[in-house]
């Protein structure tokens, strides 16, 4: 028997702490659309994908409205596409971008990823044409988003591939210069990225999983702030740090349900496997949606002061704790992000100047995902955009973790200036970037960067 | 051959003290009274009882009820009793059990409260399976588990439930029960 403030504190949950289910993202294995000639190959992808995705949307916002609870995003993670394409010319690959997101455009998805490569231990012409392709191909579509995986800890970091995307970012950011530079918004670069996840822009549908599959990506970084503030209210003394983990732990257990609930509701009704739930705090740009609010509440009265990495080790992991046990499959990046545009908070700091590139590529080492959704001056070179890029990279490859790089340069705006992109992905501060240029010389020297000892831990 | 049974369904109103369901049910018993699904609540220290029960054929509901009555102590407060004869239930039925969902609303606390929920539930044709209220931080708070019907009326019962929500000082908001279960119980449904 559910007790009544059981019920109100769930009912609270949705109505008025924006709980939802922030992706069900559909996987669709893309192999046999492979054929002799680009026209015929991007017929049968768009064929395949309107096959198994034509009731995705109605199908989520079915059982969106049967059990009240927002459905916000629905996707789809295709193949990457560098095996889709293999022997394709780099303008092959952009005409199959197009017909990925027209595909994406016929069943109303709000995004599609797998313009995709794994290059983690070396560059096969097949990716090494579809990461040339990508300036083109991601702003001259809607809806597709690409991510490279440049290294890994089992093979160690392909800087090679490191210095294409720093090129690959720049081309992107100045494709799309009267917005912003928002196309480089579409593109990630991994390390250790999962192969299984439905969190854009790195969704993709990696090799050795199902023909098609449904994932599903929760959030709730407003349930949970909610939660700790009524712990403090409520508690006679001042609760002790392991206390507020056991709340953000059994908070996420209940948001995690709700995600694993729907999840199974959508790929039951659509006859699919269902896969992983993403046991994720995705903060979005509205207020009383934000992880950088978590760290506030939990004693930093700034964000970046000392303390906040400590901060977000503990919340990524007791997120982490909570959901596992919630789920019977958990996977994909699984964790905190802190995605600097799409958190008000986190976007409110960089402008008030607290939040600073070294704080957060330090916080990015304990929380789930990495440098993702920071603008840039538009001034910083392909070479410092590759070495911000294989610093993030060499914390995931050391750590055994996946961690990832989501930089917009914001052409012809400088540090302090502001960039809006709409929508969730929110707007914030262009982040000082301190030394550019300074680091040339070590991207010049190309090759990879070994795989790391995987004993001797200090 | 055994003796038919027939089925009766008994309400009881009286005050709470320890010991009172052990007098009710005793009385029961000792008629042979066999006890199918009951509930009981207590409220400001009123004790509400409801029972199904079968009694050899030849025992009638006034017969029980006398009995019931009978079972209070000199210090209690008379017991008010009420008995009917029903017919037996249909056996389980075999369609499959509707979806079950839960209203709940909260408002100031104001004279007429629950009929404007209720009315707002008949005038939808959502049927009321539970329902119960509280007074909680100055507000009113009504939760009701219901079965609104075919999942086809889903959006005109959403639709309906905004215009209320917009034209009174009441907040209404309906979720399915699995979703209750879902994030309160360890076990996954």
């Amino acid at each position: 028997m559910i007790r009544s403030e059981q019920m109100l504190s769930t009912v609270d949950m949705i109505e008025k702490e924006n709980l939802d289910v922030r992706a069900v993202t559909m996987g669709i294995d893309l192999m046999d659309c492979r054929c002799s000639g680009v026209t015929a190959t991007c017929e049968r992808v768009r064929a395949k994908i309107g096959r198994h995705a034509e009731r995705l949307v109605p199908v989520c916002e079915e059982i969106s409205a049967r059990y009240g609870i927002p459905v916000v995003n629905k996707r789809i993670a295709v193949t990457p596409a560098a095996y889709i394409g293999a022997g394709f010319k780099r303008d092959d690959f952009v005409l199959l971008a197009r017909a990925l997101d027209s595909a994406a455009a016929d069943v109303g998805v709000d995004f599609l990823g797998g313009f995709s490569a794994n290059v983690e231990n070396g560059t096969c012409e097949a990716a090494r044409r579809l990461m040339l392709a990508m300036p083109a191909a991601l702003s001259g579509t809607g809806k597709v988003c690409g991510s490279v995986n440049v290294g890994s800890t089992r093979y160690g970091i392909n800087m090679d591939a490191v210095a294409v995307m720093g090129q690959v970012i720049r081309d992107l950011a100045d494709s799309s210069a009267d917005s912003g530079g928002f196309a480089a918004a579409k593109l990630v670069v991994f390390t250790n990225q999962p192969g299984a996840n439905p969190f854009m822009a790195g969704a993709i549908h990696g090799p050795g999983q199902h023909e098609v599959v449904i994932n599903v990506g929760v959030s709730g970084p407003g349930v949970i702030a909610r939660a700790l503030e009524r712990k403090l209210d409520t508690s006679e003394l001042p609760p002790e740090l392991q206390e507020l983990a056991d709340e953000i732990k059994q908070t996420a257990f209940r948001v995690t349900r709700c995600g694993e609930l729907i999840g199974h509701r959508v790929a039951s009704s659509l006859g699919v496997p269902f896969g992983i739930v993403d046991v994720s705090l995705a903060p979005t740009p509205r207020v009383g949606d934000s992880v950088g609010e978590i760290l506030r509440i939990m004693g930093v009265d700034d964000i970046g002061a000392p303390g906040s990495t400590a901060i977000v080790a503990l919340l990524n992991d007791a997120v982490k704790k909570g959901g596992t046990f919630a789920s019977q499959n958990a996977g994909g990046l699984s964790g905190a992000f802190i995605p600097v545009c799409e958190d008000n908070e986190l976007a409110a700091a960089v402008e008030k100047g607290t939040l600073v590139l070294e704080k957060l590529e330090a916080m990015t080492a304990v929380c789930s995902v990495g440098l993702d959704m920071v603008a840039v001056p538009g001034s910083v070179d392909a070479a410092t955009l590759a070495a911000i890029i294989a610093d993030e990279m060499a914390i995931g490859m050391i750590n055994n973790k996946t961690t990832a790089a989501r930089i917009i340069p914001v052409p012809g705006r400088e540090a302090g200036e502001f960039v809006s992109f709409g929508g969730l992905f929110g707007e914030s501060a262009i982040i000082q970037v301190r030394n550019i240029g300074r680091s040339s010389r070590f991207v010049s020297f190309g090759g990879k960067i070994p795989a790391p000892l995987q004993s001797l831990k200090n | 051959m055994t003796t038919p049974r027939n089925h009766f369904i008994i309400s009881i109103l009286a005050r709470d003290r320890v010991g009172i369901i052990h007098d009710i049910t005793r009385v029961i018993r000792d008629m042979e009274g066999d006890l199918a699904d009951t509930r009981q609540q207590v409220l400001q220290g009123y004790l509400s009882m409801i029972l199904c029960a079968t009694f050899p054929a030849p025992v009638r509901a006034e017969e029980i009820r006398s009995h019931l009555v009978a079972a209070a102590r000199q210090d209690d407060p008379p017991f008010e009793v009420s008995v009917r004869r029903i017919p037996a239930p249909e056996p389980a039925a075999t369609a499959p059990v509707a979806d079950t969902y839960v209203l709940t609303a909260r408002g100031q606390d104001r004279i007429g409260f629950l009929a404007t929920v209720a009315g707002f539930c008949a005038r939808q044709s959502i049927n009321i399976l539970d329902l119960s209220t509280m007074v909680s931080d100055g507000s009113y708070v009504m939760i009701l588990l219901v079965d609104p019907g075919p999942d086809s009326r889903m959006e005109t019962i959403r639709a309906a439930i905004e215009t209320f929500n917009r034209e009174n000082d009441l907040t209404l908001v309906l979720q399915h029960h699995d979703i209750f279960r879902a994030t309160n119980e360890i076990r996954m449904l």
